[in-house]
């Protein structure tokens, strides 16, 4: 076990007591919203950043003080006598592999006035290592003890003993990962009065009108791909919320000219963005082998024989829900079709989290939201914002999930 | 018609041997499509009539392994189930064989390794522990040494369980055979670990120079440390006197691809067997020279459809029936591993 942040001589026990003596800070205090921005500051101010962690920089723009400022007018936008004050300490679980969507959990729950104790995986990639390196040095200013004094982020193989310990001081309890991991970590006993949430595997898709697209210009038509893209490989398609297969809506006609009008040119934005997706042996193998594998497992019906290039596209009449599990991400897309949007509702599940369209009228989504089977499909957006943070994740509105509401009545 | 290639596996020239290979493949992909169902769905899109060459035969990635169990047997067929050493976190490759596929397993090794050390049964040294066999898996490492093991007699092993080289053994196996050939065989990473830097450490001098020794099993872990094959070769000469040291590549994927290093320093492919490179972008094929993803074809794999597949390992076909080892065929060399992907997103924080 490894404490990162901040620098403690203190043993575990004794660091968990002082932050339950902690005084816990308003939501929206001065001193947090100072923290997160001079943070974001740092992201954005550094050019160097830009190409190679591309992710930290989203971060650094999601957290920017114009985006803080209209969070906080939101979080009181409630015309209400109650009282929002934090939950106390909250324990995050980091999900194993990459992925920084955590950072916004984190630095939201920090932003509401919550202590928060961050438990990192032991093998750390270099975007989670610069994080620690810059919030390090924000932790040498007086100005921020507060935070400081207000955080601990550490790092243990998977041991229950301390999970155990972490999870008796916290009043909330936060896990991204897997369903195995899942499912493990709420074994471990939480207070009575403590609540959990849980960011488990998820699955996306991506709906296109095929008409609508047909109408575009050959400049809308490039933005679309573009837009396409961006959603798909920021993590090389590896994101919960990142569309691994894409539904088509029309007649038969429509949609294939739609499919060889677009999917030219989204091989096109992927070999300027995205290159590595094809030129990375290793990757091209892995997707190649996933092909393969899903053709073999759930009879695809592929009309031609499998191909290496990005994107890999595999066409099914049906959509079978293990297909959910077998997908790898890394450029292949499941490809379905329906002449209507709202047949499309018997292929989803509770495992569905984000569904990015294109061509619908706000008439059509609605309809569409009210026949969705139980359990699925936690967001609706526009092309182009499926990686978009929102403080409502996966069915969790965080601002009410990381405080507590005391309510205050007055005389009538 | 097998058997016609496993006679004289280095005799077939180019004219002489695709045909034959061809019409084996093309009768292997119908077989496989009837009797393994995944395997009908994944050949469904090829058009089987247009077919013309190897280059057209269909390849498997050899990683599907790991995903699913293919084969073209009943269970109650199943005689052998080879497995590869999967990395940490991965399933292993499993590789199903019924009693004919292991003869003629056997049967290519015998045609292949007889070729390059000559027809009679050496005394053997296996540079390994006694413990690899006993397993209860039967790993590559443990395939290759049973298999190796056949072209030998009194087959000693020249570590100790814990890998600790077993002294005694190695002085009395070398004295009682003391003027005669001899065989070693072994991975070339333990070889080199557990064999050469123990006994210089120990400053034990072997005569070995009488000995034949086969070693696969990769380059991997030497390129890690720097160690290229020249130095590989020469301090086995310095050490220990062994002037013939044969390297070997194959896959516990593709049983009866088994190519051996000739005297030249280049890898054959004997009659049932053959290289293509393509390139790992496109998968075009690529021309001699050029470095690529190495594809192998094996006539043998008729109980699982391992018959055509493409490895993630480097190569380049240095040229066909002129090299100047006398054999015919296909030589190559193998570069090495494609560099491993380093995997985004999220993932269960259990593993780690």
């Amino acid at each position: 076990m490894e404490v990162l942040l901040p620098e403690t001589i203190l043993p575990l026990e004794d660091k968990l007591k002082c932050l339950t003596q902690q005084k816990l800070l308003p939501p929206f205090a001065e001193v947090s919203i100072h923290f997160i921005n001079a943070f974001s500051r740092s992201i954005l101010q550094d050019s160097s950043l830009f190409e190679s962690f591309p992710e930290l920089v989203a971060l650094g723009h999601w957290f920017r003080l114009g985006h803080i400022k209209k969070l906080q007018e939101d979080f009181y936008n409630i015309n209400s006598s109650n009282v929002q004050v934090p939950r106390g300490i909250v324990l995050h679980f980091a999900p194993g592999n990459v992925d920084t969507i955590f950072i916004y959990s984190w630095f939201v729950s920090l932003l509401l006035g919550n202590i928060n104790i961050i438990r990192l995986s032991q093998h750390r990639n270099a975007v989670v290592e610069l994080l620690l390196e810059r919030l390090a040095q924000l932790f040498e200013e007086k100005e921020f003890k507060l935070i400081k004094d207000s955080t601990l982020v550490l790092s243990y193989a998977h041991d229950e003993d301390i999970t155990k310990m972490l999870s008796s001081y916290c009043h909330a309890r936060v896990i991204w990962g897997g369903d195995q991991t899942i499912q493990q970590i709420r074994r471990i006993p939480l207070p009575p009065r403590a609540i959990e949430l849980t960011f488990a595997d998820r699955f996306s898709f991506c709906v296109l009108k095929a008409e609508a697209l047909l109408a575009l210009t050959p400049n809308g038509l490039a933005q679309l791909a573009e837009q396409l893209v961006n959603d798909s490989f920021w993590f090389d398609q590896r994101a919960c919320s990142s569309p691994r297969a894409i539904i088509w809506c029309g007649n038969e006609i429509d949609i294939q000219k739609a499919k060889d009008l677009f999917w030219p040119l989204v091989s096109c934005c992927i070999k300027t963005k995205f290159q590595h997706l094809n030129t990375e042996p290793a990757l091209v193998m892995r997707r190649y082998t996933n092909c393969v594998e899903m053709l073999m497992k759930f009879n695809a019906d592929s009309t031609e024989p499998l191909y290496p290039a990005c994107p890999t596209r595999l066409h099914f009449d049906q959509f079978n829900s293990s297909l959910r599990e077998c997908h790898e991400g890394l450029g292949l897309f499941i490809e379905l079709e329906s002449t209507e949007l709202i047949q499309a509702v018997k292929w989803l599940n509770g495992k569905d989290q984000t569904l990015t369209y294109f061509g619908f009228t706000k008439e059509e989504l609605h309809t569409f939201v009210t026949h969705l089977p139980s359990g699925s499909i936690d967001r609706i957006v526009p092309i182009g914002e499926a990686l978009n943070f929102s403080v409502i994740w996966d069915g969790y509105d965080l601002f009410k999930m990381l405080t507590r509401t005391i309510e205050v009545k007055s005389y009538a | 018609m097998i058997n016609h290639l496993l006679e004289k596996p280095f005799a077939f020239s180019k004219s002489d041997k695709e045909e034959i290979l061809l019409n084996i493949q093309k009768e292997l992909l119908v077989h496989h499509a009837q009797h393994c169902s995944e395997y009908a769905n994944f050949i469904r899109p090829f058009n089987l009539n247009k077919i013309e060459s190897l280059d057209d035969i269909p390849f498997l990635p050899v990683q599907i392994f790991k995903k699913l169990a293919l084969k073209s047997i009943t269970d109650q067929d199943v005689f052998r189930v080879l497995s590869s050493s999967g990395t940490t976190g991965q399933t292993p490759s499993r590789v199903f064989l019924d009693r004919d596929s292991a003869a003629l397993q056997s049967s290519a090794l015998v045609a292949i390794v007889t070729d390059f050390i000559g027809k009679s049964r050496l005394p053997m040294l296996i540079i390994d522990s006694p413990d690899v066999v006993k397993s209860g898996q039967f790993s590559a490492r443990t395939a290759a040494i049973l298999g190796f093991s056949y072209f030998g007699r009194g087959q000693t092993y020249a570590l100790n369980s814990n890998m600790d080289l077993n002294i005694n053994a190695i002085e009395t196996f070398l004295e009682k055979y003391q003027g005669q050939k001899i065989l070693l065989f072994g991975f070339t990473f333990i070889i080199w670990q557990y064999l050469l830097k123990a006994a210089i450490e120990k400053d034990c001098r072997f005569d070995m120079s009488q000995a034949y020794i086969i070693h696969g099993g990769g380059w991997k872990k030497l390129q890690n440390l720097h160690i290229k094959k020249e130095e590989f070769k020469k301090a086995l000469q310095q050490h220990f006197g062994i002037r013939h040291v044969i390297d070997y590549y194959g896959m516990v994927e593709q049983i009866g691809s088994v190519f051996m290093e000739c005297e030249q320093g280049y890898l054959h492919t004997p009659a049932f067997a053959d290289v293509i490179i393509r390139d790992p972008q496109s998968f075009a094929i690529q021309k001699n020279k050029t470095v690529g993803l190495i594809q192998t074809i094996s006539a043998l794999p008729r109980s699982y459809p391992g018959h055509s597949l493409l490895t993630e390992d480097l190569g380049q076909i240095m040229g066909q029936d002129n090299c100047p080892c006398g054999r015919a065929g296909k030589y190559f060399a193998v570069i090495g591993r494609i560099k491993a992907a380093e995997v985004r997103g999220c993932s269960d924080t259990i593993r780690s």
